[in-house]
């Protein structure tokens, strides 16, 4: 009866991991190479006597070799990690002879704990949820780009007047250069002070529900408050569901985001929201039936969250995001667990 | 002409459709090979992830058995191994990700050669209605 099973089955030969240790160990060796080329390089320079202009230029070919062969081996050194992680747990279901599951102290392994939820209780309803980023931080990160790019530019610009004793066209690649990091200077802060507004102007996003932790198939309510002095065109709040998939090419870690299940649960057109009075809207939400539970692992996840897409007449659209979890059908909360311990003790 | 060995899985239900926290009993077995070829069989009860992002996996039940640590025992007969399936993570098939669970049976042999069967099976709530892209 046994063998019948085998013409369903997958058989195969492991694939060698020699090739695949030589292949990382010529990456390390390459960038550990260009980071040490680029280390000596740049003490010649800072100490050469003769400083000219060219050796600016110069300066920043080098320093990209020890910014690259630095990456590089920081994320060699980090895959080697998760490996090394995975080994490690291999080795220690080897050595008790117990499922993990009796040592996972999560009760549902691979969701993601209520991190999600913030320690103050909401004003309406009882939990208050997070934002996955505020406006704050990609303000200051633009900031700095921008900053960056405006030194750039003047640090070109005085390389152009230094240049122009030799004539104009003899140079003009500089001046080239100078055009294109003006106009990547002129983007960077009219998108900095987009965000200012932002900031300023619109006043922070609040979402409560009254439900947690959430199940498929069930139905909760939800609060939107939003603040400022804004003359809103629409406020819309969406359900999604994403997943998220983080892969390697090369050194670079990429993430590929797909929307598999997007509902519009809410929407207000047209009001007016004063300094005095917040508008609040009150919907109800239900997570699909067949809906699957959060998921987070080392490079996937499935992630649950409610969105916020407001267009206003004079202020930028925003769009402010606050993830949920949603535990499979039937799991018990963490809440029961903790009381289940603490009355056991 | 040498034939790669024989290795059968038998999981207790037909349909190999388990729900979470359920108990999973396997039998299996390694057949079309000399017993003392065999270094080691390791089986184990795990999920891993396909699609585009990199793979990952959790290994929820491991046993390995060695051909010295064995005595005289012979590897290749039936051995059965009985664990109780997490609550999570449940099998799913999205658009850039799939969670698949299955148990693995790993056979090391003297000479270095190594041979690996998976015998799938899902994890999941069974009443749902099948939707892509959500379906637990």
């Amino acid at each position: 009866m046994l063998k019948i099973e085998r013409i369903w089955q997958t058989k195969q030969k492991s694939p060698s991991q020699h090739a695949r240790m030589l292949g990382v160990l010529g990456e390390l060796i390459f960038y550990n190479v260009l980071f040490l080329l680029g280390i000596i390089a740049l003490g010649f320079l800072l100490f050469s006597f003769q400083q000219r202009i060219q050796h600016y230029f110069l300066l920043l070919a080098i320093i990209s070799f020890v910014v690259i062969g630095g990456r590089g081996i920081v994320g060699i050194l980090s895959s080697s990690k998760v490996a090394g992680r995975r080994l490690l747990q291999i080795r220690r279901v080897q050595r008790t002879g117990k499922t993990l599951l009796g040592e996972i102290q999560d009760h549902l392994p691979y969701v993601p704990s209520h991190d999600v939820y913030s320690d103050s209780h909401g004003t309406h309803f009882q939990y208050r949820l997070d934002r996955v980023r505020s406006d704050f931080w990609s303000m200051l990160a633009i900031a700095c780009f921008s900053f960056t790019w405006a030194g750039v530019s003047v640090f070109l610009l005085l390389m152009c007047f230094d240049s122009l004793s030799d004539g104009f066209w003899s140079h003009w690649i500089l001046w080239a250069c100078l055009l294109s990091s003006v106009a990547i200077c002129a983007w960077s802060a009219w998108y900095f002070f987009v965000q200012l507004k932002v900031i300023t102007s619109v006043g922070p996003t609040i979402l409560e529900i009254d439900t947690h932790p959430l199940q498929p198939g069930m139905s909760f309510n939800c609060m939107v408050r939003q603040t400022g002095m804004l003359s809103v065109k629409s406020l819309r709040l969406y359900l999604i569901c994403e997943e998220l998939a983080s892969y390697h090419q090369g050194t670079d870690v990429r993430t590929e985001v797909v929307e598999v299940f997007n509902e519009q649960v809410g929407i207000e057109k047209n009001f007016q929201i004063s300094l005095n009075e917040a508008f609040s809207m009150i919907t109800p939400i239900q997570i699909p039936i067949q809906a699957m539970h959060s998921f987070r692992s080392s490079s996937n996840a499935i992630q649950w969250k409610l969105v916020v897409l407001a267009r206003f007449k004079t202020q930028p659209t925003i769009r402010r995001q606050f993830p949920i979890i949603v535990h499979p059908i039937g799991a018990p909360s963490q809440i029961d667990v903790d009381q289940g311990v603490s009355g056991a003790v | 002409m040498q034939f790669d060995p024989l290795i059968s899985i038998h999981l207790d239900k037909p349909g190999k459709d388990y729900l979470p926290s359920d108990n999973l009993v396997c039998d299996y077995q390694i057949d079309a090979i000399e017993a003392e070829e065999i270094l080691m069989v390791e089986v184990s009860v795990l999920w891993v992830s396909s699609g585009k992002g990199d793979e990952d996996s959790g290994i929820h039940f491991i046993r390995r058995r060695l051909a010295d640590t064995a005595m005289d025992a012979d590897l290749r007969e039936m051995e059965r191994i009985e664990t109780t399936l997490p609550p999570t993570p449940l099998s799913y098939t999205g658009e850039i990700l799939s969670i698949q669970w299955c148990v693995r049976i790993r056979l090391i042999l003297k000479n270095g050669d190594e041979y690996v069967v998976d015998q799938e099976f899902r994890v999941g709530e069974m009443a749902l209605p099948k939707m892509e892209g959500i379906t637990a």
